[in-house]
């Protein structure tokens, strides 16, 4: 594939995410549109349309643009890395570790004191998910790999039903499904605020993982005699990581699947190198997350539906696909 | 059958004096028609103030959580409760032959009369319940507002963006308090939920922002500081009721429409004053 179309690509997926960034800002549960978008922005418009845009639509889209290119970002370098078409955060349970972690420092407390903790713990937990993962799938294939997340996965939504049930605020147990299932709705710009700096981390880390990525697909000896780094490179792709999810679950809870679907959409399109999907993954998860965002705010329902709900629709007939293309793989 | 008709006429014929409440509402209701010594016990909610306005009263009482085992070991010749809630203790506690009195929950104020009615009659304290009730009916008089003018919104913000609807107790004291509900507005019956947007777009006159169950925290609590909410209330009145004055109907219901009755008249008369 040559240059020029791979910068096409690139083109036409930020029109997508702009495109979807502004659908954003002018859908929500009250009429407030298009007209209202521009008085505001022209500084005409009275107090009301302008705080629903400000403080409600702008922190929700820039959220879900942040969320959806860090989840994708870390599912095609995790991908890349571990050399396994299933590797996606919610899959191999980096996702729910990243919410225990952000439950425990909300429901004690410790995020009223201190709010970096809520990060800081998502990502804690999440770095261990992922240590785990690596130690527990070391020697074995690409099914070890995902048999150790789903039990990774499985333990930390356990743990964290557990944590929110036997906390004594009566509306605690309710919000099990936010953690389990994800959604923006309703977030300020403090929480955008507070995970920026995590991400921005976690985004230039992954950056770095580019270019030794590239090097990988040609198998890890050649890799090693083209003069990459193995220890560093597994450095930056478990920090990196583990920064992206762990700060974008803090805020928005578990949302699968988009770290699968929009690397494997673009592979193809970007010539199967490494180097060119980590770009034109992390504008297509935020486009795609943007989109099921405003999906979500469209479908009229008594109380809004997940965003989790809506990415694994589209994301678990995507992994059937998958599955039955690498049952040869697993075979072996 | 038989046992439940035997242990009927046995509590019919006298007083009960070991009186069990298993519910926040009747706790409350029983306190105001028997002395403590005819209380065996209360729930356990009683002594929580977010729930319960008598939880200042009940020093000494014992206080259960309502499971059928800790019930029996009281000996109760009178289980009270409500009608949510506890359907297998109760189904259990009738088999085996244990008087058991369901008091429906109090939807509007005059629901409230009935229940003191029910209540006072069950426990032999019939005169008590009269008084009770000429006292409540007077009060409820001179609080009411009648007229169809003047009905500005009051929404009371809870957590998770709950409000109320056209119906249901809230909405009845704020209906006799001369307000609105944002059921009446947006044409909900029941409770509702009111997203930030919505409730900046509604444009409430007076609000009441629902208790931030800060300790521990949880999410719910979490959107009442969102800086909308700090918007919309630079914009409002707001006024602090109890929950435990409108959770139940008592006859201390009526200290949370006294308290919506004069917001609603100070801001009416802050509109007059701006008018003239």
């Amino acid at each position: 594939m040559n240059s020029g179309s791979y910068v096409g690509l690139l083109t036409v997926l930020t029109v997508v995410v702009a495109l979807s960034f502004l659908a954003s800002l002018m859908v929500g549960t009250s009429g407030i549109g298009w007209p209202d978008v521009q008085g505001v922005l022209r500084s005409e418009a009275d107090t009301t349309a302008a705080l629903i845009l400000w403080e409600l639509r702008l922190p929700r889209a820039l959220l879900g643009a942040v969320v959806g290119a860090s989840l994708a970002l870390s599912g095609a370098c995790l991908q890349g890395f571990l050399r396994n078409p299933l590797a996606e955060p919610g899959i191999i349970g980096i996702s729910s570790a990243s919410a225990l972690g952000a439950v425990v420092a909300i429901y004690t407390g410790l995020a009223l004191l201190v709010p970096v903790a809520l990060p800081l713990l998502a990502i804690g937990c999440s770095l261990l998910a992922v240590l785990a993962l690596q130690s527990l799938a070391r020697s074995g294939g690409a099914l070890t790999l995902i048999l150790a997340g789903v039990a990774i996965s499985s333990l930390c939504a356990a743990l964290t039903s557990l944590a929110l049930s036997i906390s004594p605020n009566p509306f605690a147990s309710l919000e099990i499904v936010f953690w389990l299932l994800g959604s923006i709705t309703d977030r300020s710009m403090a929480h955008f605020w507070l995970i920026a700096p995590f991400i921005a981390t976690g985004w230039l880390l992954l950056a770095l993982t580019a270019r030794p990525l590239d090097a990988l697909t040609l198998g890890t000896e050649t890799a090693i005699s083209l003069g990459v780094n193995l220890p560093r490179l597994r450095m930056l792709v478990t920090v990196g990581a583990a920064c992206c999810v762990g700060a974008a679950t803090a805020v928005s809870g578990v949302i699968g699947f988009v770290g699968l679907v929009v690397p494997h959409l673009l592979r193809p399109l970007v010539g199967y190198q490494p180097s060119r999907l980590l770009p034109a993954s992390a504008l297509g998860g935020a486009a795609l997350l943007l989109i099921a965002d405003v999906v979500v705010r469209l479908l009229t329902t008594e109380s809004e539906i997940r965003l989790g709900v809506v990415t694994a629709l589209v994301g678990v007939p995507f992994f059937f696909y998958l599955v039955i293309r690498s049952r040869s793989v697993f075979a072996q | 059958m038989a046992c439940i008709t035997i242990s009927l006429q046995a509590y019919a014929a006298a007083p009960p004096q070991r009186i069990v409440s298993m519910n926040v509402c009747t706790d409350q209701l029983l306190l105001d028609l028997v002395p403590h010594h005819r209380i065996a016990s209360l729930s356990y909610l009683a002594a929580d103030r977010r729930t319960s306005g008598v939880a200042a009263q009940i020093a000494g009482l014992h206080l259960n959580r309502g499971g059928a085992e800790e019930i029996l070991a009281l000996n109760p010749d009178l289980v009270v409760t409500g009608e949510f809630g506890f359907r297998p203790t109760v189904t259990v506690l009738r088999r085996l032959g244990y008087a058991v009195l369901e008091i429906p929950m109090a939807e509007t104020l005059d629901d409230i009369e009935r229940n003191i009615a029910t209540l006072g009659h069950a426990v032999a304290a019939d005169e008590r319940a009269s008084a009770l009730i000429e006292a409540f009916r007077q009060r409820l008089g001179k609080l009411s507002y009648a007229g169809a003018e003047d009905r500005p919104l009051f929404v009371n913000y809870d957590a998770n963006g709950w409000t109320t609807g056209q119906t249901g107790l809230l909405a009845d004291i704020a209906h006799r308090a001369g307000l609105s509900t944002p059921g009446d507005r947006l044409g909900f019956a029941q409770a509702g939920q009111l997203t930030l947007e919505a409730l900046l777009l509604i444009r409430p006159a007076l609000v009441d922002l629902g208790y931030p169950w800060d300790d521990p925290p949880a999410l719910a609590s979490e959107l009442l500081r969102h800086p909308v909410v700090a918007a919309v209330m630079r914009q409002a009145r707001a006024v602090d009721i109890p929950d435990s004055a409108w959770l139940c109907g008592t006859p201390h219901t009526l200290d949370a429409l006294a308290q919506l009755r004069s917001a609603r008249d100070a801001l009416i008369r802050a509109g007059r004053a701006l008018g003239t």
